[in-house]
């Protein structure tokens, strides 16, 4: 089980703030993961998809490659709005 | 020390602390941040911060060490509050202190200009007009780039 968290406005979109996603192979490629969030939520898929939405896995944002694992914390973080 | 917390809290309870903190210092700044009540002109009747914890927080502690190594500063205290906040409550704390008023002024004056740029805060005001989510200013981002020159991170 992998606890997804989405930030601020996503939150909105997704229509939750946190879900929890199974992995039966027990990983996946953050990609693939994303897809498989989004993938019943089209708006939700832009906005996460889009250049200004951060991907974070256990606390440290995702560059580019990664792959999630059973037992991660995935969150989405749109741009902050500040202190 | 840093705090992130959805209490109220007594500014002048924490700049007590501080100062306690800092004894052999010679100048303390500090800086209170309230909800605002007025946004770009509609009135605001509530503000939803929420944050991510723990990444939240090391956020804060790095702009806090960039803060440490590019001023003179001996102590450094922000407590900044989450959840649904009222117009004029405080809701940010940030105080510096140093063997001298320069580096003190400077270091909130960096510190706040990062927190409101970059700090992992995501803000939903409410009011009459409906509710928005809100992203750094153009302003504030101006402000934030003045440091860049010298950038102390």
């Amino acid at each position: 089980m992998v606890r997804v968290l989405f930030l601020g406005r996503l939150s909105e979109t997704a229509g939750v703030a946190e879900m929890s996603v199974d992995l039966p192979s027990g990983e996946m490629e953050i990609e693939a993961f994303r897809a498989l969030v989004t993938r019943s939520n089209p708006g939700l898929a832009e906005m996460i998809g889009g250049p200004s939405v951060r991907t974070v896995l256990n606390q440290a944002i995702v560059m580019q490659d990664a792959v999630v694992h059973d037992g991660d914390e995935v969150a989405f973080l749109p741009p902050v709005s500040g202190g | 020390m840093i705090r992130v917390q959805h209490e109220p809290f007594d500014p002048a309870a924490e700049l007590a602390q501080l100062a306690e903190e800092a004894r052999e210092c010679g100048a303390i700044v500090s800086f209170v941040g309230t909800v605002r009540g007025i946004s770009d002109g509609d009135a605001i009747s509530m503000l939803e911060l929420q944050y991510y914890p723990g990444f939240t927080e090391a956020a804060i502690e790095e702009i806090a060490a960039a803060a440490t190594a590019g001023f003179a500063v001996e102590a450094i205290r922000i407590i900044h509050r989450h959840g649904r906040l009222a117009p004029g409550e405080p809701i940010v704390f940030v105080g510096a202190a140093a063997r001298h008023r320069r580096d003190a002024f400077q270091a909130v004056d960096y510190l706040m200009d990062r927190l409101k740029t970059e700090a992992p805060f995501w803000k939903k005001e409410s009011g009459p007009a409906g509710h928005r989510w809100i992203e750094a200013r153009e302003c504030d981002l101006a402000d934030r780039q003045r440091w860049d020159e010298n950038d102390r991170a």
